[in-house]
């Protein structure tokens, strides 16, 4: 865990000190660039690291252990989002709205 | 590249890993290296990101109360919904709660809850696991209405591995947010988790 808030200081200094700078605009560009090439080779490893889980699953045969996974790990995230939504709306007009 | 094409292409990927890892047999451990200098990347990304964007970013951390909402929301939603999951699949209540409130935090939640019983460990790692991973394939589809409600879905992964997902489609001002409620929950878990786990209903 260490390398990643090592990474976040770091990007965040290199960040800082080219926003002073002429080349501010174009390293944004740059990153946002790179940021989406190196998500989907994210996704692709944590589906590989996933497979085999879920052929172990399957292999299992037991229709419930599907159901239970499933079921956590679809439910909590959605309810979360749920009582955002409300909790926003309840507490005022500060809810951010994402990049278009 | 709009939102739909980079959630379809997200959802390519991720079936073309998954037919990888269930072809090749991979496992998480022998692909952890990868994992982590890869969200390293990704993180030094998001850090450069956020630092050319600092004027922006400055506006943002006034606006503390907002991730600290999403964070109360995200722990109501993890109890509500392991109180109903408890009822309707005959599960032990404090163990529903654990597993719900493990936040996708499976390196956590899994061995801890598979010390009590290896059953619920494997529901608690591999759920928490796909909670992740479901971060990654919707988000990109949320983000457009609900950017900053859905940063509940990635519970503690927000401040690390699902926070590009947020960076890339939410803007740097969701960023923020994501990152903040990720470290509380991160903070949380290890107290929350065993805490609810050890409740005997």
């Amino acid at each position: 865990m260490n390398i990643i808030y090592a990474a976040l200081l770091l990007g965040l200094a290199l960040g800082l000190t080219s926003s002073r700078t002429r080349v501010g605009r174009q390293v944004k560009r740059v990153t946002d660039e790179a940021l989406m090439y190196v998500v989907y080779a994210l996704v692709f490893l944590v589906g590989a690291s996933s497979g085999r889980t879920l052929v172990d699953l399957a292999s299992k045969g037991d229709p419930w252990l599907a159901v239970h996974v499933l079921s956590y790990m679809l439910l909590p995230g959605l309810a979360g989002a749920g009582f955002a939504f409300i909790f926003s709306r309840v507490a005022g007009q500060w809810t951010i709205r994402g990049k278009r | 590249m709009d939102h739909k094409r980079q959630a379809l292409v997200s959802l390519i990927v991720f079936a073309t890993g998954l037919g990888y890892g269930a072809l090749a047999g991979a496992s998480y451990e022998a692909l952890e290296p990868a994992i982590t200098w890869t969200l390293a990347l990704l993180i030094f990304l998001v850090g450069v990101s956020m630092g050319v964007d600092y004027e922006r970013l400055r506006g943002s951390l006034a606006k503390i109360h907002r991730p600290l909402i999403l964070v109360t929301a995200t722990i109501a939603g993890a109890l509500t919904s392991g109180a109903l999951l408890a009822h309707f699949l005959r599960i032990p209540v404090g163990i529903s709660l654990a597993i719900a409130a493990g936040s996708g935090w499976y390196s956590f939640t899994g061995p801890y809850l598979a010390i009590i019983d290896p059953y619920y460990g494997f529901v608690g790692f591999t759920s928490n696991l796909l909670r992740e991973i479901f971060m990654l394939i919707s988000y990109p589809v949320f983000s457009r209405r609900i950017g900053f409600e859905a940063i509940s879905i990635g519970g503690a992964t927000t401040m690390d591995s699902t926070l590009p997902v947020v960076a890339r489609f939410g803007g740097v001002d969701l960023a923020l947010a994501a990152f903040i409620h990720g470290l509380l929950l991160t903070l949380t878990v290890p107290f929350l988790v065993p805490l609810l786990a050890s409740l005997q209903f």
